[in-house]
């Protein structure tokens, strides 16, 4: 084979992935539908249907997350950008992500004041919150805040749970020089490829000489671990 | 449920709903989930056909229709025909339900978007939010839709403030709206000043869009060129801005760069067909047959379940295939055409000279001359069925296969109706050029457009005279003449209108005004003096203008 018909490998990588996040994505809705199934006939083991359709999310939301990070390699990451309702769009992440939640007894609350609009890539912002949120289904007890509010002219998000918190490798502050690990070390696991993502993301929200960062903390509203995004 | 309070606006029970998948489960499902919200008519389907026939026969007030369909037409072209044939409401609302993955391929894919997409898996509760939320912003948009649609573009801006005034959830459509109303009005100062107060917000694509057709209008076109250009990097998604980029650069003569700029976009959203048209042209424009050729038999593929199919790409299809030595494949084009479009005057018509074209390019004149007398055959027979800019092909053909004398009649008339237009005035001259007798075509031009100007002066000049009488039974016989001239009906319009507020409102009048006003819109809904003379409409009949009763 000469070299022009080769196939790029990671072109390929990234196809592959594409069909298994939809395939997946597929998998993830007839579990919901068999786990409804399920509950409403009090079968025993739809806690294990749980557990499943939670490792399919997590799964899905790391090839989501890998594609985008594909793409950004090549060219800058696109922020598609239009002006939201800031209420609104924390109720449609907290719509999407609760049942799961609300089934594990974990109750997901917004706090947001209804005429906060605010521009940004609504599908990118939703990625980031849609790990956070996925990762408090493990480590979050019974509750988790997503707040949203106002910060001089940019937005300030927060979401936090009242579990153990973030270990220490993974409290970051993406603002400040050296604020942020090397990240060889936290790229490891779920969660710390949620942080690069979030990184590229927040970086990519610019306005005059703003750009956008994040925060991980410990404590919080809840006393647990916070994850606070700041975008310009 | 917490949200009954904010409930008891919307009549739950009345609204009727059609649920559009092939899949059984899934529509089950949404069924069920609709049931639960306390929605009672709540219809199905399992194809875009058997959707677009329901929506026919009953107003629906929800359509919830699934992306992919299976074989037949898709949910983009469900919603497409549902909105270009009016089978719904301007207050009812289309979702469109689809899987993440084919979210990004359909986005912002052609002029018709849904009011919202649903991304599945959803649960009930989105669906109820969604609903609720739409439902709404709807009802609170009813009034300024209608001032536009009457184009009482001052009212239209009072009511925007109003609302955004109250910073309703919606504020962002409302913003979107106002920058429109601010440019149909043709306050340009005001409509750039707006932009540039709302992108103090954050980057917001429209905003930078119109900033760019700003740009464009005032003549700047290396300026628009570059805000476009810079949307498009920092924004990949927003289509429209890939559309004025090219249209700006095949303006400044650079078909090249037009093309590239409209590949990209039909790689982003290969499935709009007026883009993939667009781009055949341009292509043939700038010499590149290949591609021309791909991009037609895009069409007519994209045509097939379209709404927006047209005899025009089996035309454009043909035109290519002749050019680049396949008349057979040409002809077979053709052919296919005419079978899809059965029964269709306007289509058999242009689909025939089209063959002419074909045969005057490989020599076969008797075959050619045939058609041409085939074709006008069929004019005779069906004059109202045939669109304008048949003609002109009309006329190219005639000149072509000798009957001159009266393709240049055709051409004068053309002429005579549009002489305000600078595009049909060019395709006229184009005419006369190819079959090589410019000056001839220089002096028809001349001669045909002083006839119209003399009469609409000698009109003018009765009216501001005070004659009035005399100036209606003037215009009223002018328009008899060229009923197709937007000028000559306008006049005509202001005539009878400064007529009626000297002398009283009176019926016989008004309906001759409606049907000068209907004309003018249907030629062009955008005619410059369209809103000052629905102004004046309003203030002697106290109703809307003709074009806005027929759907409300």
């Amino acid at each position: 084979m000469d070299d022009r018909q080769r196939l790029n490998f990671v072109d390929i990588l990234a196809s592959t992935l594409h069909d298994t996040k939809n395939a997946m994505g597929m998998v993830y809705s007839r579990l919901e539908e068999m786990g409804d199934h399920c509950r409403e006939r009090g079968c025993p083991r739809h806690a294990d249907l749980l557990e499943l359709q939670y490792e399919i999310q997590r799964l899905n939301s790391n090839l989501i997350r890998l594609l985008a990070l594909y793409k950004a390699e090549r060219t800058p990451l696109k922020v598609n950008c239009d002006l939201h309702n800031v209420s609104d769009f924390l109720d449609e992440v907290l719509d999407r992500n609760e049942p799961l939640l609300a089934r594990k007894g974990i109750a997901v609350e917004t706090d947001c004041p209804s005429d906060l609009f605010r521009a940004f890539d609504k599908g990118l912002v939703t990625g980031i919150l849609d790990n956070v949120l996925n990762n408090a289904f493990r480590y979050a007890k019974v509750k988790v805040l997503l707040a949203g509010r106002p910060e001089g002219d940019g937005l300030l998000i927060e979401a936090s749970d009242d579990g153990p918190g973030y270990p220490p490798r993974l409290l970051m502050d993406s603002s400040r020089e050296g604020g942020i690990a090397e990240p060889s070390s936290f790229l490891t696991g779920n969660t710390g490829l949620g942080l690069y993502f979030a990184l590229l993301v927040a970086r990519a929200h610019r306005r005059d000489d703003r750009e956008g960062y994040f925060r991980v903390t410990n404590g919080g509203a809840l006393g647990g671990g916070c994850f606070a995004l700041y975008l310009p | 449920m917490e949200r009954g309070k904010q409930d008891q606006n919307i009549q739950w029970r009345r609204l009727k709903t059609l649920v559009v998948d092939d899949y059984p489960d899934f529509i089950r499902t949404v069924r069920g989930m609709l049931l639960s919200l306390g929605l009672v008519n709540v219809d199905t389907a399992t194809s875009g056909v058997e959707a677009v026939r329901l929506m026919t026969v009953r107003r629906y007030d929800i359509v919830l229709c699934d992306y992919n369909l299976g074989p037949g037409q898709d949910g983009q072209q469900v919603l497409e025909e549902a909105r270009h044939r009016r089978l719904l409401l301007p207050t009812a609302i289309f979702m469109m339900v689809t899987a993440e993955n084919t979210l990004e391929m359909i986005m912002g894919a052609a002029e018709y978007e849904p009011d919202a997409y649903l991304i599945k898996p959803f649960t009930g509760r989105t669906l109820h939010k969604k609903i609720q939320n739409l439902l709404e912003k709807k009802e609170a948009l009813k009034p300024i839709d209608r001032a536009i649609r009457a184009m009482d573009y001052e009212r239209a801006l009072g009511l925007c403030e109003e609302l955004i005034a109250r910073r309703p959830p919606f504020l962002a459509d409302l913003l979107r709206i106002k920058g429109d109303v601010l440019l149909m009005r043709e306050d340009y100062e005001g409509a750039k000043a707006f932009f540039k107060e709302v992108s103090t917000l954050g980057r917001l694509p429209w905003a930078v869009l119109g900033l760019g057709r700003l740009k464009l209008r005032e003549g700047d076109h290396e300026g628009a060129k570059r805000v476009f250009a810079g949307l498009i990097a920092m924004n990949d998604k927003v289509m429209p801005a890939y559309d004025e980029l090219a249209r700006t650069m095949e303006a400044t003569g650079e078909y090249g760069e037009a093309k590239e700029t409209l590949l990209k976009a039909t790689e982003i959203s290969p499935k709009a067909i007026k883009r993939q048209e667009t781009l055949g042209r341009v292509a043939l424009r700038g010499g590149d047959l290949a591609t021309a050729e791909r991009c037609f038999r895009e069409t007519v593929k994209l045509g097939r379940h379209s709404c927006f199919k047209s005899p025009s790409h089996y035309v454009s299809l043909a035109a290519v295939l002749t050019e680049k030595g396949a008349p057979e494949e040409a002809l077979k084009v053709l052919q296919n055409g005419g079978e899809e479009f059965p029964r269709d005057a306007d289509a058999a018509v242009r689909l025939t000279i089209a063959r002419s074209l074909v045969y005057t390019r490989t020599g076969q004149h008797d075959k050619a001359r045939e058609c041409v007398s085939e074709a006008l055959e069929m004019v005779k027979k069906n004059p109202q069925a045939v669109e304008r800019d048949v003609t002109l092909d009309l006329a190219k053909a005639l000149m072509t296969t000798g009957d001159e004398e009266l393709g240049k009649e055709i051409l004068r008339r053309t002429v005579q109706n549009n002489h305000d237009d600078a595009a049909v005035l060019e395709g006229v001259k184009a005419v006369f050029r190819e079959a090589g007798r410019e000056e001839e075509g220089e002096r028809l031009l001349e001669e045909a457009v002083e006839e119209v100007v003399a009469m609409n002066n000698e009109g003018v000049r009765l009216v501001r005279g005070g004659d009035l009488e005399t100036a209606i039974t003037y215009f009223a016989k002018a328009t008899e003449r060229l009923p197709e001239n937007k000028l000559v009906n306008a006049n005509a319009a202001y005539a009878f209108l400064a007529h009626m507020k000297e002398k009283g409102a009176d019926d016989a009048l008004i309906v001759k005004v409606r049907t000068y006003l209907s004309r003018i819109h249907r030629l062009d809904p955008t005619y410059r003096d369209l809103p000052k003379l629905a102004a004046l409409y309003r203030e002697i009949t106290n109703e809307a203008p003709p074009w806005t009763t027929d759907s409300d």
